[in-house]
């Protein structure tokens, strides 16, 4: 069976799944109960306390919270604490600052989704159609990856290979697929509330359990530093190919008297039946750095030019050299290698210094820092800021009862973030002592192999707590793609349908509209998830950012500024929108315009960071700036619907 | 021309406000505070990361590679103490970095007081009007 895959693990899959189908089931019974659109797409903006604070943190703490964060954590040590610092304000920003005022801006004119508040607040059907554009554009990218992810947990976690072979993923897309669309569609808005309540109270008590285990094993804090501030240097190398994943570790500078190489680099040529060679070697700058002492690693290749090389033979080439004794302390095999890295061809992987974990700003194998001053501020936006912009989380603030009830919520989520999100880093900080050596390419499964490899060795009540962190990634991606699909079919239903082409129809049509638009978007991406596209990738990575420079500035100057105007509205979005999107991709324009122009293409396009700050912060700073100045130089709005949002007459 | 200001008067929308603006001071005090704190006493080195620049590249990209980063602009100002290992050290013995101690998990712990202050004291627990049908 396949790492992490064991009978309590499918168990706690199946009763997962279980679960969400029959809190699908009670929440379609209510679907009867009133306004159909309403309830479906809002919950009659019923949720109670318990409920938006925990669909709150659900949405918020998405896979990354459990995949990519402890990857980043065990990569590059307590600098990570800074990189996730601002979310000791994100409870009180991402709820505190928009909620109230948005639940009652909405309540005024029975707006239901996010587009529906700015077409009405702007009084502008144009606005109301480019923000679903936007969140269709942004959630269908999105969906086609996260079903794919979801995909491949189910093909792992059920070793569906063993059944259908060379169709397992394709099975695996079925099955996930059939699920979350289902409890989705049948379900609606409350169904996904719900099972991110029951997706936030077992991590939350997941994490919490976990956090004294794993520090109990690696023996406390302090003992976790000292390990690894006593740590020789090391490196972590990957070449395609399963167990070919090797670690590298250095003597220390104080126990040789020899000149200590800075990093490995691996050298690929075109050329065929070329030998595997190591030898110590000068790399040659290309700027005015001073050359450095590396290990070169020329690869063998066969006849037709492919690397043939694995790990054992540079392992027992350098053991065989006098070169071993002389400045490593050891070479093993990286630890649970699956053959999926590459080679980083004619470039140095720089060895990792215990210091380097200790302290900022964190180092990347290519040397770089990991987390310089500009992404300290840049990730104080990201988190904070960013979060409050997501259309998503807004449309939950749109559905608590009263002011209570978000006052209750705020309340919880600071506490259940201020017990999630620190202790991670503590939890991952020990597993580097615990599981040394898993490389870059593979610390995405940090959390899965803690689960497996230390939690459940710990006895057999341990293994259901590790099915449960095992199970995690794919409640999270669960969590995120039924709040997505939901947010598409009313973008498609609500925004475009009802309010733009037939404002009459009725509520029966409405009703089976909502349900086959969720179905069939579903049906779609899974096709899509077949065969993804590459250019999505690039679509997903700005996402997030995306979506805070496009809605954030246009919400947030449109309920709490009364000369905000239409034509600053639609400035703001698509300010922002433009800036995020070509600080994301606007060297890859430049690289695609030089080949078909025949000009060198011999360079790698990537993310703008305009004076180290991430594109988060500039398409804040444009989409805020040209909502106000163009608001301030254009016609305002009537009077009477300025009056209506702002004005005690009005309200009362 | 009519002075529109004093209309704006709906209570819910000015305690919001001010709840808003309450919030948003509070972040701009911890981003502050824990990322200046934590630079100037939790960074190895203040080297800012360098732009890979090539023969082949266009111009305009070269230009853009090449601006200067906000660590190297203000970050000479900011610099403080560059940490070695001899001075690696966790109050109160709990294992947490003297750094992240006093930068991250104390600010941290101000900002759960600070938000039940707010939640308990400061937030006006407002009507929120009836929900209109939707159109």
């Amino acid at each position: 069976m396949n790492e992490g895959t064991s009978a309590i693990t499918i168990v706690t899959f199946l009763i997962y799944i279980g679960g969400v189908f029959l809190l699908a089931i009670f929440s379609h019974k209510l679907l009867s109960k009133s306004s159909f659109m309403g309830e479906y797409f809002l919950g009659s903006r019923g949720l109670g306390s318990w409920a938006l604070a925990f669909t709150f943190a659900a949405t918020s703490s998405s896979g990354g919270s459990f995949t990519g964060f402890p990857a980043l954590i065990y990569s590059y040590g307590w600098i990570l604490a800074l990189w996730i610092a601002s979310y000791m304000v994100v409870p009180v920003c991402t709820m505190g600052v928009l909620g109230k005022r948005l639940n009652q801006v909405a309540r005024k004119s029975g707006a239901i989704t996010i587009p529906d508040v700015l077409r009405d607040r702007f009084n502008s059907t144009f606005l109301g159609l480019f923000a679903t554009c936007t969140i269709i554009f942004f959630t269908v990218a999105n969906l086609v990856a996260q079903f794919k992810a979801g995909a491949l947990i189910v093909e792992e976690t059920f070793n569906l290979s063993q059944f259908f072979s060379d169709y397992s993923y394709l099975w695996g897309l079925v099955i996930f697929a059939v699920v979350v669309v289902f409890y989705t569609a049948y379900g609606g808005f409350r169904a996904v509330v719900w099972t991110d309540v029951m997706q936030g109270i077992v991590m939350g008590a997941g994490v919490i359990i976990l956090v004294p285990v794993i520090l109990y094993q690696a023996g406390g804090l302090t003992e976790v530093n000292r390990k690894i501030r006593n740590h020789p240097p090391h490196l972590v190398t990957s070449i395609s190919g399963k167990q070919n994943d090797l670690a590298f570790v250095l003597k220390k500078a104080e126990d040789t008297q020899e000149e200590l190489p800075v990093g490995v680099e691996y050298v690929v040529t075109d050329s065929p039946n070329t030998e595997l060679s190591v030898k110590l070697d000068q790399t040659v700058p290309i700027d005015d750095s001073s050359p450095e002492l590396i290990v070169r690693v020329n690869l063998a290749t066969d006849q037709n030019g492919n690397v043939e090389t694995k790990a054992e033979d540079i392992k027992n080439l350098i053991e065989q050299d006098t070169l071993f004794d002389r400045i490593f302390e050891k070479i093993v095999y990286a630890f649970d290698n699956d053959g999926s890295g590459n080679v980083a061809a004619m470039s140095v992987n720089h060895f990792i210094h215990g210091k380097d974990f200790l302290f900022g700003p964190g180092r990347r194998k290519d040397a770089s820092p990991f987390h310089p001053l500009g992404m300290g501020l840049s990730f104080f936006f990201m988190w904070a800021i960013s979060g409050m912009g997501q259309p998503g989380t807004m449309v939950r603030l749109m559905a608590f009862e009263e002011s209570r009830t978000l006052k209750r919520a705020v309340f919880t989520v600071t506490f259940y973030y201020a017990l999630i999100y620190l202790p991670l880093v503590f939890i991952f900080i020990a597993a580097r002592t615990l599981l040394p050596y898993i490389p870059q390419e593979d610390a995405d499964k940090s959390m899965v192999l803690v689960a497996t490899r230390v939690v459940s060795q710990l006895g057999w009540q341990y293994k259901i707590l590790a099915a449960i962190f095992v199970a995690a990634p794919f409640a999270a991606i669960m969590s995120t793609v039924d709040s997505f699909l939901l947010m598409i079919s009313s973008s498609l239903v609500r925004d475009v349908y009802q309010r733009t082409i037939n404002p009459n129809v009725t509520e029966k049509v409405v009703k089976w509209a909502s349900y086959a638009t969720t179905g069939i978007v579903g049906a779609l991406v899974t096709i899509a998830a077949t065969h993804p596209p590459d250019f999505l990738q690039y679509i997903i990575v700005f996402t997030g950012g995306g979506f805070a420079a496009t809605f954030l500035a246009v919400t947030f100057l449109g309920i709490f500024w009364p000369k905000m105007t239409s034509s600053g509205a639609i400035a703001s979005m698509v300010g922002g929108f433009c800036t995020i999107f070509f600080l994301f991709v606007g060297e890859m324009i430049v690289w695609y315009i030089s080949s078909f122009t025949g000009q060198n293409t011999e360079w790698t396009p990537t993310r703008m960071d305009l004076l180290g700050l991430h594109p988060i912060f500039w398409g804040l700073v444009i989409s805020f700036g040209m909502g106000i100045v163009v608001s301030l130089f254009s016609q305002p709005l009537p009077d009477d619907l300025v009056r209506k949002y702002f004005s005690k007459a009005a309200a009362e | 021309m009519t002075d529109t200001s004093s209309t704006y008067d709906d209570p819910l929308f000015l305690h919001s406000r001010r709840e808003a603006f309450f919030v948003l001071g509070l972040w701009l005090f911890c981003m502050v505070w824990s990322v200046t704190y934590c630079y100037r006493n939790g960074y190895l080195s203040y080297a800012e990361p360098k732009p890979s620049l090539t023969e082949e590249m266009p111009g305009i990209v070269k230009g853009i590679r090449s601006l200067p980063t906000v660590g190297q602009i203000i970050g000479p100002q900011m610099e403080g103490r560059e940490r070695s290992l001899d001075d690696f050290h966790s109050p109160l013995g709990l294992g947490i970095p003297d750094w992240v101690f006093y930068g991250i998990a104390m600010p941290w712990l101000v900002c759960i007081v600070v938000s039940v202050w707010w939640c308990l004291f400061f937030f006006q627990e407002d009507d929120l009007g009836k929900s209109e049908q939707p159109s």
